[in-house]
């Protein structure tokens, strides 16, 4: 009942996610896996914004027969405008089973066409991936959520919201807009818990490990996509291969924290934004645009990097890579995308800030930065990787818009981090090593993207 | 930042993953160090000598330098993977105060938090209005362990009873 139950979870962000997805590529997209890990996505957030605006907006009392309903609802909306755009079922190939069906041959005539060192190589991946998905699956299924800013946080407002079915709008209760320390916070994955426990019927703490599992695959799925698309699958494989055991990514896959989910989904916009930059397809152009829109729900520091990515898009515009117009179609899509949060915070006068205080240069903070990449076990070597890929693709880096969009993006984003994290009153998180580190994920993440392409085939226009 | 041993879980772990040291050398700067050097090399080796594929040699040199950390993330997986056996043998609520004891083994602040609400349940009525005192860290954590059970007061004046934590005293509770 409990695996059903799960099951019943995971599918009601998977159907409307789906259906969203062929909405917006009117039909281009396939079943496949990448597909899939764009469903979790979209779908996850579609349901936990409309459970954000039916309790915050409505400021109704929960009742899961509603919040299927809901789900329901927005299904049948979903199929409708489908059929309405005639980019419905008749259209679908259902890549997923014939590639599962095809899957074997595929496997074997790809790995009989490499090299032996290359073959050594794909089989130690698979062994080593193998192995600690097993251990990880061990750690999700057994460790009860207890990291401090999730109950401090996340899961505390799930808790609350489970047993008390409803958001308290008075001030002067200590429940006020669903309690904890930080009631500015976005509401994506407290809801994504709410969820999954008003489903199961009981509060527990171990099952929420499950949906940050899900955002680990869906991540490495879209990872190991983007990259495929401009290099070849033996360094998508040895690149998706460094993602998954980066040590601290590794351990946010079991631990309800949101610097995950909000990694997926900077991704995203991303990949897309790049695939859009190389072949001007409209669905990209749109997708990297709502995922962008979509980080608004699950972190605040999404804002920092919207200022870089505000920047490059503007560096862009200058330099007639993209038209201004695409520019303030872009802006509107993240803009209306994002507006449920962006209201909430202007409704009930929530800030972007955590913490309050003074700014002044704390030149310690570099120094954390530094020992967050260069000294800390959480990423690996990966970001020697990224200083030895930067000196010898520097070239190509210089001749293509894509690299130059992805590099000028990561720099002024670790800047931004960097100013953030050493002048605001956010630097005692560097000081003490607590947020800083993990604000890096979506970067690194991010950068495994740059890399990937910088190492890639000359598939890349300039 | 850490020592030379198998890797296991702290308070801090969700925030950065300790390097280790060789003396005062941090091992994965050394490592990173040889990585640039040894692309820059082969970099420089294929400028000269047009035969060699250096986006190859790279890929393969990134991935055996990545096996170094990582034999050490698989040893400490390992390690997690048979704490999780123990872990496996117990109910919710056991695995709850086993993790929680695993994770501050720092401070050792927050262990005995749940010894605290066994015996604040035999004397504390359910639904009573509650202030907490305690130092953040288990403030925060009794906030979400005795919820729905209690409920957080909005001012000290209006709670029902207040509980006051600190792990170098046993336990105080006072009713209003």
């Amino acid at each position: 009942m409990l695996f059903f139950k799960i099951v019943i979870y995971f599918l009601s962000y998977l159907i409307p996610g789906l259906l969203l997805s062929w909405l917006l590529t009117s039909g281009r997209q396939k079943i496949s896996w990448f597909n899939l890990a764009l469903a979790y996505g979209l779908g996850s957030a579609l349901i936990t914004i409309s459970l954000f605006v039916y309790l915050f907006f409505f400021q109704a009392h929960f009742q899961l027969w509603l919040g299927w309903l809901i789900v329901l609802g927005e299904i049948l909306v979903l199929l409708f405008l489908i059929i309405r755009q005639k980019a419905g079922p008749d259209q679908v190939e259902w890549r997923l089973i014939n590639r599962i069906r095809r899957g074997n041959n595929c496997l074997r005539n790809y790995y009989l066409s490499l090299s032996i060192g290359r073959k050594m190589i794909m089989v130690l991946l698979v062994v080593f991936s193998l192995i600690n998905f097993w251990f990880l699956g061990s750690n999700v299924i057994t460790r009860p959520i207890a990291t401090f800013d999730s109950l401090a946080t996340w899961s505390l407002k799930a808790k609350i919201l489970f047993y008390q079915s409803e958001i308290s709008f008075d001030p002067a209760s200590p429940l006020y807009l669903g309690g904890g320390g930080h009631i500015n916070y976005p509401w994506q994955i407290p809801l994504s818990q709410f969820w999954l426990q008003a489903n199961l019927g009981t509060y527990n703490d171990v099952w929420p490990n499950l949906i940050f599992l899900g955002y680990f695959l869906a991540l490495l799925i879209i990872v190991f996509h983007f990259l495929k698309k401009y290099s070849d699958i033996f360094l998508a494989s040895i690149f998706s291969f460094f993602v998954f055991s980066m040590p601290l990514v590794f351990y946010h896959a079991f631990n309800a924290y949101a610097d995950l989910p909000l990694a997926f989904y900077l991704m995203a916009a991303l990949g897309f934004f790049g695939l859009w930059l190389e072949d001007d397809r409209r669905h990209n152009f749109y997708l990297s645009a709502i995922f962008w829109g979509l980080s608004f729900y699950i972190k605040d520091i999404a804002l920092v990097f919207s200022f870089a990515w505000l920047l490059v898009f503007i560096w862009l515009v200058v330099r007639k890579k993209i038209l201004l117009k695409n520019f303030i179609k872009y802006l509107l899509v993240v803009f209306i995308t994002a507006l449920p949060i962006l209201i909430f915070k202007l409704i009930y006068q929530q800030s972007f800030s955590n913490v309050a205080g003074d700014w002044s240069f704390q030149p310690l903070a570099i120094y954390r930065f530094l020992e967050a990449i260069f000294v800390s076990y959480s990423w690996n070597i990966w970001w020697f990787i990224v200083l030895t890929s930067l000196a010898v693709n520097f070239r190509r880096i210089i001749s293509s818009s894509v690299l130059q969009f992805l590099w000028l993006f990561l720099g002024l984003a670790i800047i931004g981090l960097i100013l953030l994290f050493s002048f605001s009153p956010a630097a005692s998180y560097a000081l003490d090593q607590t947020a800083l580190s993990r604000s890096l994920m979506p970067l690194t993440i991010g950068s495994v993207l740059t890399v990937g392409w910088s190492f890639g085939k000359n598939k890349q226009r300039p | 930042m850490g020592s030379l041993i198998i890797p296991s879980e702290s308070l801090s772990t969700i925030n950065i993953i300790p390097g280790y040291f060789l003396g005062r050398l941090p091992i994965l700067l050394l490592i990173g160090f040889l990585l640039l050097v040894f692309s820059l090399f082969i970099y420089w080796l294929a400028r000269r000598n047009g035969k060699i594929n250096y986006r190859q040699s790279l890929l393969n040199l990134f991935f055996v330098f990545w096996l170094i950390i990582f034999i050490w993330f698989t040893l400490g997986n390992y390690y997690d993977f048979q704490k999780n056996k123990y872990y496996s043998q117990y109910d919710l609520a056991k695995k709850q105060i086993i993790r929680v004891c695993d994770l501050d083994t720092v401070q050792a602040k927050l262990c005995r938090l749940f010894s605290f609400i066994s015996s604040a349940q035999t004397k504390v009525p359910s639904d009573s209005h509650v202030e907490i005192v305690s130092d953040p860290i288990s403030q925060t954590y009794l906030t979400y362990y005795i919820f729905p059970q209690w409920l957080p007061a909005s001012t000290a004046s209006r709670a029902d009873y207040l509980f006051l934590y600190d792990d170098r005293v046993i336990i105080k509770l006072e009713s209003q």
